[in-house]
């Protein structure tokens, strides 16, 4: 079986370093593919200078969705059987990459690390589990199932969502979206409980009144992505 | 009715505004796909500032005192038509941008692969 973990990275040059050298150690067999979204820092020449995986730096900042999706289509292309992807930020802990794909073993199209299961771990700011729980109730009025962190970026994709994800991702703030896409796709989504960290450096991409607009966008795109026939 | 000095001076630009534009897309500076709506929009002016009777037609349907606020109201309603129009056409090149920049990433990748593997 072919796996890739795939990691878009947007001025992360503090911690991808970190993140890459932990993949190295827990997991050294599965390839590793970092997608630079145009950063302006020193990302792109950490990621190399780690000898871990393969780096696409792309032109232009495309945004996290565009980021991503570039690593689906390069899996598709490469004919990886496994995908699963990671934030650049270090919250994500690659010991449970196991776990996820055994999950998809068991018959899940697309498995989620999510946070809010067990509770342990870094649990994000008060306002923001508001937000993710508003994202959560949505989610299941549209797709009549629970997920209870639909916000996370720690997923295990199989063939078929690599291919759908190739063809379709939402362009910006893509987690909550893409899950609607794929349980519009009739993809089987299902979750485990991760721990994820506290970032260690920089600012998340989502704050102040980012978040109003982050809440709007995603609140439409998912009624939208809901209405919109397969 | 229509201002008669109005109505020329209207006539006169539309007409001019019309010649200007085919020519540009004869010299190739415009994309007649994009400009048809333009088209429209001057030739919708024309008919209006012609036929005078077409201006009380409409301020008499839509309960418009005066006839030049509905010459108003038309330019507004072609002016959203052609923005919305860009605002389609942008979102279409928004997806053809992130389309070319996804694989010429990978292009990039893969050959700095091929190269790795020759030297």
């Amino acid at each position: 079986m072919k796996k890739l973990i795939i990691i878009p990275v947007y001025n992360e040059e503090k911690n991808i370093g970190h993140v890459l050298n932990g993949i190295k150690k827990t997991c050294p067999d599965i390839d590793v593919l970092v997608i630079d979204d145009g950063s302006s820092d020193d990302s792109y020449r950490v990621c190399v200078e780690s000898g871990v995986g393969e780096v696409i730096k792309l032109p232009a900042n495309l945004g996290i969705g565009g980021a991503r999706q570039t690593g689906f289509k390069y899996a598709l292309y490469n004919d990886y059987d496994i995908v699963i992807q990671m934030d650049g930020d270090g919250q994500h802990d690659p010991a449970c990459i196991e776990k996820m794909i055994s999950q998809l073993r068991d018959g899940a199209n697309l498995c989620i690390g999510s946070r809010f299961i067990t509770g342990e771990g870094f649990q994000s700011s008060f306002v923001r589990r508001i937000g993710i729980s508003f994202i959560y109730n949505i989610i299941r009025f549209v797709l009549g199932q629970k997920i209870t962190d639909p916000t996370s970026g720690y997923r295990a994709c199989d063939k078929k969502a690599i291919a759908l994800f190739a063809k379709e991702y939402p362009q910006d703030y893509p987690e909550p979206e893409s899950l609607v896409t794929a349980g519009k796709n009739n993809l089987i989504i299902k979750e485990i409980p991760v721990t994820m960290m506290e970032r260690k450096n920089g600012k998340s991409t989502i704050g102040g009144t980012d978040s109003v607009y982050y809440m709007i966008k995603v609140t439409l795109a998912i009624l939208i992505d809901a209405m919109t026939k397969k | 009715m229509l201002d008669k000095q109005l109505q020329i001076i209207l006539f006169t630009a539309s007409l001019c505004f019309l010649i200007y534009i085919i020519a540009m897309v004869r010299n190739k500076n415009l994309e007649l796909r994009y400009v048809l709506i333009w088209l429209f929009s001057g030739l919708g002016l024309i008919v209006i500032t012609i036929l005078p009777g077409a201006i009380d037609f409409i301020a008499g349907l839509l309960h418009i005192q005066e006839p030049v606020n509905t010459l108003f109201m038309s330019i507004i309603f072609f002016l959203i038509m052609i923005i919305f129009s860009i605002t389609r056409v942008l979102s279409k090149n928004f997806r053809l941008v992130s389309v070319l920049t996804q694989e010429l990433g990978i292009v990039k990748l893969e050959l700095e692969k091929i190269k790795r593997t020759i030297n």
